[in-house]
Parts: structure tokens; sequence; C-alpha cells
């Protein structure tokens, strides 16, 4: 008897359900509050963010041996390069740095803030990615611990990368701006007209983005570059997305589309920076 | 007992390498699933419970990792580790084949399913290219890795229960 009450509780379809009945529950909280169940997060954070810093951490270690095993002569010819690209930059600063001077004084004249570069920020390392290409996200190893929040924005070195989409306790999740579900609110840094940035598969396998809803008659041009509108409500203002090209009328004749090569390598995107700041 | 503790350890190890390491090979435009060769591979060696069970965890796992909802992926593979465990000890495993065929209809299922509850609910109908783009390149990658892994998990699991014999004999 006992033993026959044993049998049904084991019997394979009983496990089936409650395991699709325990994955349901979680994913209708996980959907309705928008961020994964406590429990997990620090699950998570306590295992497997330790080891897979560490991975990373090996990992870097190997491409940095590998590099260094590159050509001497080609380092030397890169060196002499540089140099010279040095020299010249040098030269640029000296003439940009003054420019910089008369700027902030007009600015100061004139009650500008230049908030962007005093946005307080924290830098992170990538160490997760999802690697199946329905979706571009990656994992970073700052967390709430660190002062990080949800729909903060992630920039990389270029430009916007992404948005937080979930936060543990010493890992956040970054939806990038490739993703199918993300739209951006931009507007082109020289004629400030309004387009849309939207995340496209077709698009993300050419390294791509859409660029969507300009009007026809809007002065944005190929290699425009195109920034983070100020109306936007996620997204701090004047963060570089990425650049203009393929810019066409649509069939409609009232609307203009195309792409934009975004500013950040998303190939190989390994560090980050997390700006603490949410838009009011 | 010590099944469990090994197959808990394996499947840390794979989901470690999916997120942190296959992502860094580069030339590559798609990579390998492993957490469904492992869930395939636990159904067909070992039957429903343990298919079913492998697929909970690691599906659970890689889903808090990587910001999906929490039971998304779990489910499907949940579902693939039932499906395969249907054909325990009713399929001959030490054909290369087996796994070819699972892998191709293992990834069949989890892409379909993906589609029609990411993409296709919000109106996305161009399935011929995420067809091309997707779906395709990764369902190759997979299908050759997972010749190599079925091949280890298979002496694994005989070398597990060779040691599982003994020790029950040496318990009698």
């Amino acid at each position: 008897m006992k033993k026959r009450r044993l049998d049904f509780l084991f019997s394979i379809k009983y496990i089936l359900l409650i395991l699709t009945i325990i994955c349901l529950v979680s994913l209708v909280i996980t959907y309705s509050r928008g961020d994964s169940i406590g429990v997990y997060k620090t699950a998570v954070s306590k295992v497997i963010s330790p080891v897979s810093n560490a991975i990373t951490g090996i990992g870097d270690h190997f491409s940095e041996r590998s590099q260094l095993k590159a050509d001497k002569e080609e380092l030397l010819e890169k060196i002499e390069r540089l140099e010279e690209e040095n020299r010249l930059l040098q030269e640029q600063l000296k003439k940009y740095q003054s420019d910089y001077y008369s700027l902030s004084e007009m600015k100061e004249l004139l009650n500008i803030k230049d908030d962007f570069s005093n946005y307080p920020m924290v830098g992170a390392k990538v160490i997760a990615k999802d690697n199946g290409n329905w979706f571009s996200r990656f994992t970073i190893n700052r967390g709430s611990n660190d002062g990080v929040q949800k729909d903060m924005n992630v920039i990389a070195a270029g430009g916007l990368a992404g948005i937080v989409t979930q936060v543990g306790p010493d890992y956040a999740v970054v939806t990038s701006i490739l993703d199918d579900q993300m739209n951006v609110s931009a507007i082109c840094r020289s004629s400030r007209d309004a387009c849309m940035v939207m995340g496209d598969i077709d698009a993300m396998s050419e390294g791509y983005i859409r660029l969507m809803y300009m009007k026809k008659d809007a002065d944005i041009r190929e290699f425009d570059e195109i920034i983070t509108a100020p109306t936007s409500s996620k997204y701090l203002p004047d963060l570089t997305i990425g650049y203009a090209v393929l810019l066409q009328i649509d069939p409609n004749n009232m609307t203009k589309s195309g792409y934009l090569i975004p500013a950040v390598d998303f190939e190989n995107i390994e560090n980050v920076m997390v700006i603490l700041k949410l838009k009011q | 007992m010590k099944r469990i503790i090994i197959q808990g350890l394996l499947l840390g190890i794979l989901i470690l390498l999916q997120v942190s390491v296959l992502n860094r090979i580069p030339y590559l435009n798609a990579s390998p699933n492993l957490i469904l060769i492992y869930t395939f591979s636990a159904g067909l060696l070992r039957g429903s419970v343990n298919g079913m069970m492998t697929g909970f965890f690691g599906g659970l796992i890689m889903d808090v990792i990587l910001g999906q909802y929490v039971g998304f992926s779990s489910l499907i593979y949940i579902v693939l580790g039932f499906l395969t465990g249907l054909t325990y000890q009713r399929l001959t495993t030490d054909v290369p084949l087996i796994p070819i065929l699972m892998a191709f209809f293992c990834e069949m299922l989890y892409h379909m399913y993906i589609y029609v509850f990411r993409f296709l609910v919000r109106n996305r109908l161009n399935f011929g290219s995420y067809f091309n783009n997707i779906i395709f390149p990764e369902t190759v990658i997979t299908v050759v890795v997972s010749i190599i892994l079925f091949g280890l998990f298979y002496y694994g699991n005989n070398l597990l229960e060779e040691s599982e014999k003994r020790s029950a004999l040496k318990f009698v």
C-alpha cells in the first residue's frame, strides 16, 4: 500500500506537472514584477558571479598573452606610427585646450551646466553573455551594492551600449540597444531632427540598428551623428548612439528610414560604465 | 547520491562554459547550446525524470543569469527532457546518428518556442530571415558539438553505472 503511494508520487507525469507549475508561477511573478525573484538572485550572486569573474579573468590573461606574442617588427612599426600620431594629437590638444577654456568661460557666462561629464559613474566588467542570437544581453559584475538600479544607462567606449533591466546584489543584466525589443528616441546632433532607433534582429546580424520615423525633409545625412533625445523617458540626453547610413525615403513618401552603425563595438564588449543617475 | 553530485557539478561547469567561454570564440556567429545537449543526453541515457530535472535546473539558472523571465527557458528544457526520456531504453544509444537526430529535433522545438512566444506575439513575421540568421547556424553547430559531448556523457554514464553496480554488490 505504502509503496504504491510512493510510486504515484514519483511517477513521471506527476513530476512533469509539478515542474511545469513551478516554472509557470515564477514566470508570472517575474513578468508581473518585471524583475527576478529575491531567492534566485542571491543564489546566483553567491555562486555564479565570483566564478564567472574568475573565468573572465583567466580569459583576459590568455588573450593578453596571445597579444604579446605578436610579431616584433609589426610592433615596432606600430610604435613609430603611434608616435607620429601622438605628436599630431598633442598639437591638436593644445589647440582644443585653449578652445575649451574659452568655451567653459562662455558657458559660465551663459549659465549652462555641462552635465554629461558630471554624472557619477561606475566601471563594470562583462561577466556573462547570452550567446544565442535571439537576444542581445549581457551580465555585468556590479549590482545594487554598488548603487546600480534598474533603467540606468550603460555606456562603453564610444557611446550608449544599453540599459540595466535587472539588478541583483552584485550583478546586473544589461539589455543592449541592438535587442529586438529596444526603442530609443533620438535626434541628429547637427540638425536636431527627431528619429527613432529600433533594435532589429535582421539588422543586428549585419551589425546595424534600424533608424526609423525621420521626417522626409529632415536634414539628416549619411554619417551624421545620432544622439539620445532630451525627450526620451529613460535615456539621458546627448549620449552618442551611432552614425546614420543607407537612408532612403519610405514607400509612404512621408518619412525617411535607414540604418545606424552603432558607436559601440558590441562583438568585443568587455568593459562598460554604468551612469549612476536615473533620468527624471 | 554520487550521481546527483556529479550531475550537479557537470551542469554548473556547462553553464559557466556557456555564458563566459563560448562567446569568446572568434569567427563563429553562433554558439552551441550546451544545456540543451546535456538535457537531451540525460533524457536519453537516464530517462524522463533525470532529463526533466536537468532541464529544470539548467534552464532556471540560465534564466536568472541572463535576465530572461525566470522559468521561460526552463519550461522548454523540461518538455525536451520529458520527450527525449520517453525513448529511454527503447532506442540504442551507441550510434552517433541518435545524438544527431535528437540535437536537431530539440533545437527545432527550442527555437520554435522562442520564436512563437517572444517574437510572433510581437508581430514579427519574417520567419525566413530568422531561420537563416539564427536558427540554422545554431542548429548546425549544436549538432556537431552534440556528437562529441554525447559521446563523453555516454562513457561517463557507463562508468557511473558500473561503479553503482559494484557498490550495490558490496552492500549486499
